[in-house]
């Protein structure tokens, strides 16, 4: 388990101080998938390098199982390293080593390990990754997924208890991307191995993560499980970032140009509910029409959810009771205009 | 004039050429281990020291980077002469195949440091964060890292350092080192023997070109971009 407690650091640039983190503090809790999400220029990097203290705080204190990592000497400060694995976006493999032997690096560091045992260790983690055929590979060989893996094999060699990704699949297509995300859940769920990811993009926090931090220019302005934060964000910047990903919002335009009348309302539906035939059901009972003017179906991690804008169509009874009708089929519903 | 040329040739003394050749080599040989075992460090260190690197430190990185400076502003000639009586003193002669090691030496070493230095500041500065993320100390980062990574640029730069000392140390056979250099100036320049002369340049050039091309089958032999 990982506390942040009000961290802060900063930068001097041409002598001004710039403020990275401002009184930053979370927690996450072992075997989940964190998500931190922001723009660029956000602080993300710099909260991430802070679990590993490539970025040190000004102030406050990062607790990995109670105890506090920014107090350790150098020597607690390695070994708690080589047990925290951390991937990049620019994947930063050593050019000159092959596959294998960049696998073998932070097992060498370590001098635990009899060279079979880190033989061993080295085909085990080549085979997580998918990768066995390509060991006697330089990374310039490789397409940015591979080198990816090669990147996640590197970081898991110690056995790590968590894993630092730094936009470990921004550099990535979008195909790519999917297949680096499974790899990273397969690990997080084989391993209870707690994963604390940054990124930019809605979608991957959708795909993989547990809970997700909103960082605003160093401060975090929104928390919470996926779910909720993408289907009710309260920050601006949040809702900025999800419509992003799967534009909403344009509802009130588009019912205005089909000039029909009747309420907007947004249906949202979270769970096995999404796949059930509600609006049937409920047209049926009230002998109603709906039209969907604008949603997204899909899964956060493998939740499937949906989030609808429907216009009620024919005479409309109490909203009300309709609402109380969705909400007996757990599906929240909001009046989005009247 | 075929005839003339092979008069001019026939003339010459052939051994002496390949004596003072021989000596050449042993000069550049001797030097350029000398230099690669101390400029090596030397560049890691300028390289560590400087700015925003692991051991950033201001004072010691000016310091060095002002001796190295020194000693690559002053014409090579001029340090051959002012380093006479540390030659002496450090291997009790100035003259000579051994004589122009020293000097050799410190003129190529801040060079050669120079471009260590130069080759490193290339690397990504990301290998350097990813070894430190997985616990490296930094003696492993160096040599884990930091020198398999530019070990291609190393040879590279270790070419040049070599052919720097080709011509450093012919320049050399003025103050009475050995070599192709005092053959020049002792037989070409002060007798006036222009085919010595030419002989001469003629095998420093051949011995650069040689160089040149063995240094570049290296680095692509061990270049993995």
């Amino acid at each position: 388990m990982i506390d942040i407690e009000h961290v802060s650091k900063h930068y001097v640039v041409d002598g001004i101080a710039v403020p990275a983190l401002s009184d930053v503090s979370l927690r996450v809790e072992q075997g989940e998938v964190f998500g931190i999400i922001g723009v660029s220029g956000a602080g993300k990097s710099t909260l991430v390098r802070t679990l590993n203290l490539l970025e040190r705080p000004d102030s406050g204190r990062v607790l990995v199982d109670g105890s506090d990592i920014t107090l350790f000497s150098k020597t607690q400060l390695r070994s708690y390293r080589r047990k925290t694995g951390m991937i990049f976006q620019h994947f930063n493999l050593i050019g000159a080593k092959t596959v294998a032997e960049n696998v073998r690096f932070p097992l060498k560091l370590t001098g635990e390990y009899t060279t079979a045992e880190i033989e061993q260790r080295v085909d085990e983690l080549l085979e997580l990754v998918e990768l066995s055929g390509h060991r006697d590979k330089y990374p310039a060989q490789l397409s940015g997924g591979q080198k990816q893996r090669v990147g996640i094999a590197r970081a898991l060699a110690n056995r790590p208890k968590l894993l630092l990704c730094d936009e470990a699949t921004s550099a990535l297509d979008p195909q790519t991307t999917q297949s680096i995300l499974h790899l990273l859940l397969d690990i997080n769920r084989r391993f209870g191995l707690t994963i604390v990811l940054i990124t930019h993009e809605m979608d991957v926090i959708r795909a993989v993560c547990d809970r997700v931090a909103v960082l605003d220019q160093g401060v975090l302005v929104e928390q919470g499980r996926v779910a909720e934060v993408l289907l009710h964000p309260q920050h601006a910047l949040t809702r900025a970032l999800v419509q992003e990903s799967c534009p909403q919002g344009e509802s009130a335009k588009i019912s205005a140009r089909l000039n029909l009348p009747g309420p907007l309302l947004r249906l949202t539906f979270l769970g096995a509910i999404t796949h059930q035939p509600v609006l049937q059901r409920i047209a049926a009972a009230f002998a109603l029409g709906f039209n969907i003017i604008e949603g997204v179906i899909g899964h956060i991690k493998e939740t499937p959810y949906g989030q609808i804008t429907v216009q009620v169509i024919g005479a409309v009874p109490d909203l009300a009771r309709l609402e109380a009708a969705f909400g007996e089929h757990s599906v929240r519903c909001e009046l989005v205009q009247p | 004039m075929s005839s003339e040329v092979f008069t001019i040739l026939g003339s010459l003394d052939w051994s002496d050429i390949g004596l003072a050749t021989l000596e050449t080599l042993a000069m550049v040989g001797g030097s350029l281990l000398f230099t690669v075992i101390l400029g090596l460090p030397l560049g890691v260190i300028l390289f560590l020291t400087g700015p925003r690197q692991p051991l950033a430190h201001a004072q010691i990185y000016a310091v060095l980077s002002l001796l190295v400076n020194l000693l690559r502003s002053t014409p090579f000639v001029i340090l051959l002469i002012v380093l006479i009586p540390f030659t002496v003193a450090l291997i009790g002669t100035s003259i000579g195949v051994p004589g122009a090691i020293p000097p050799l030496v410190i003129g190529a070493t801040p060079f050669f440091a120079r471009l260590v230095e130069n080759v490193l500041r290339e690397v990504d500065r990301g290998i350097i964060e990813a070894s430190q993320a997985m616990g490296a100390t930094l003696p492993q980062i160096v040599f884990g890292a930091l020198l398999p990574e530019t070990f291609p640029g190393l040879l590279a730069a270790v070419t040049v350092t070599a052919i720097t000392l080709v011509s450093y140390a012919a320049m050399s056979g003025v103050i009475g080192g050995g070599g192709l250099g005092d053959l020049a100036i002792r037989f070409g320049y002060q007798r006036f023997q222009t085919d010595v002369m030419v002989i001469t340049v003629a095998v420093l050039l051949l011995l650069v070109q040689v160089l040149q091309v063995f240094g570049d089958r290296l680095v692509l032999r061990f270049s993995h971009k």
